[in-house]
């Protein structure tokens, strides 16, 4: 009995050792720092979700949610709402599968370019971007919305600013924020960009766009003309 | 060593003779043809899609086999006192345990070898490369290891069959709580919930040492990166610990 004892013991010991060396390893993802308070605005029933995250089914509770999301956008009866539940889905997704970029991807497209809710696409790729940091279609396709979209350049630009900023920056990713400073009027600010570019690049691709820009932009603060 | 292996392969015909692996053929056409049906009806790596959803089945089906394994063997060793003519021959009690455990295991393994090869081939067959899908379904069959030696430890102590089942249902449940169960002490609860959490946290496995397949969607993780040494190292200590307090059990009992 003493010597089953001991045993059992030594074995707990054991394990509850290896356990604690595992720290990083076991550390599940962070829900509230990488969503923020979306859960709390969830409009779709989460039970499911809650008992994925529970039960150790998290990665295929997130493939059905996503599975309903396309199933959703597929259902021509919500386009009476506009599609309202999709960013909800796509939060939904992310928060059982924040790795699973595909959802950030396709629900932010449609978001922008189909239903024209550009704070519901932006907010949704800031989420995949903080879960996906070295992931660059997400970024360009931020860029892009904010490209395309004169009117909310103001809100979107200092998130691309602060991926420009960032070491590992794609060359498109530059090149799209400064063709949105020159959209957006800030001439000044493109042109500081586009030289940084020219000093920095070793390709000449590169090299030629951003010289081929620096003159328009030249001309234009010369002769005063807004750009098209 | 040779009587614990006796014991193990008399348990793994007995069990393949009550037509457990029947649950192969289920959970190849039905939970696989499931995981096919709703990767290709999403969008985007219907293959990966397909995969992550095996593994929640493969998962699912060891653990059914397990605790069909329980339910039919309490029932014929408990119940109708077969196990009187185990204890007869000459072998120890904790002989005979080791020996069960090895033989359920052998058959839990069967039923997961064959769906994991049936996946990787369709992956394989679809040029699909996920290396780690093998990584994942081995560390399925440790974590079917460690819920086998705790499901017959509970066997070896229960007073019921559906008390057996039920407790090593809700043990592979729970087990996969323990890094929220954490969060939740992190944030100091009451006294009374803290005392029923740390309950929970130490005396039940971390199940979520063995739970790949939520983390292989994570672009860090790599073969080199898993701590292999302490999962293994987790799961021989757990399940020794396990064991013993299932010998203890057995060799207390006494069958009238």
């Amino acid at each position: 009995m003493a010597l089953i004892l001991a045993g059992v013991i030594l074995a707990v010991a054991l394990a509850f050792r290896s356990e604690n060396r595992m720290g990083a390893y076991l550390k599940p993802p962070d829900f509230v720092s990488l969503g923020g308070p979306a859960q709390a605005e969830v409009r779709v029933p989460s039970t499911i979700r809650a008992a994925a995250a529970l039960t150790g089914f998290r990665v295929p509770a997130a493939h059905l949610f996503w599975l309903t999301e396309v199933q959703y956008y597929g259902d021509s009866d919500n386009a009476k709402t506009r599609y309202g539940l999709l960013l909800d889905y796509g939060l939904l997704t992310a928060d059982l599968n924040p790795h699973f970029t595909e959802n950030y991807l396709f629900g932010a497209a449609i978001l922008a370019f189909h239903v024209h809710r550009i704070e519901e696409a932006v907010r949704l790729l800031n989420r995949g971007i903080g879960a996906n940091p070295q992931n660059i279609r997400l970024k360009l396709l931020l860029a892009a919305i904010a490209y395309m979209n004169i009117d909310d350049t103001q809100k979107i630009i200092p998130i691309l600013e602060a991926q420009v900023s960032l070491r590992d920056a794609p060359p498109m990713l530059v090149n799209i924020l400064a063709n949105t400073y020159r959209k957006a009027g800030q001439t000044q600010k493109a042109v500081a960009l586009w030289q940084r570019i020219l000093r920095t690049t070793n390709r000449d691709d590169d090299r030629d766009q951003a010289t081929r820009a620096l003159e328009q932009l030249y001309a234009e603060i010369k002769t005063g003309k807004k750009p098209r | 060593m040779s009587r614990v292996a006796a014991v193990a392969w008399f348990s793994f015909r007995e069990l393949v003779r009550s037509k457990l692996l029947v649950v192969w053929l289920l959970a190849v056409g039905l939970l696989c043809g499931v995981a096919y049906l709703l990767a290709y009806l999403s969008y985007g790596e219907p293959l990966r899609i397909f995969m992550d959803l095996g593994l929640a089945g493969l998962e699912a089906a060891g653990l059914v086999v397990l605790l069909l394994e329980l339910a039919v063997t309490y029932n014929t060793d408990m119940e109708q006192k077969a196990v009187f003519l185990q204890l007869t021959k000459p072998l120890t009690r904790g002989e005979y345990l080791l020996g069960r455990v090895v033989g359920f295991w052998m058959v839990n393994c069967l039923v997961l070898l064959g769906m994991t090869l049936f996946i990787g081939g369709f992956i394989a067959f679809h040029h699909g490369q996920y290396p780690l899908f093998w990584v994942a379904a081995a560390l399925v069959m440790i974590q079917m290891f460690l819920l086998t030696t705790l499901g017959l430890a509970y066997q070896m102590i229960a007073t019921s069959m559906v008390g057996t089942v039920l407790f090593t249902f809700f043990t592979s449940i729970l087990g996969h709580t323990m890094s929220q169960i954490r969060w939740a002490l992190e944030r100091k609860p009451d006294p009374i919930l803290r005392f029923l959490l740390n309950g929970t946290y130490y005396l039940l496995p971390n199940l979520e040492v063995f739970n790949l397949k939520d983390r292989l969607y994570d672009p860090t993780l790599t073969t080199a990166a898993l701590p292999w040494g302490d999962i293994a190292l987790y799961a021989f200590g757990y399940s020794f610990a396990a064991f013993l307090v299932g010998w203890w059990a057995l060799e207390k009992r006494e069958f009238h």
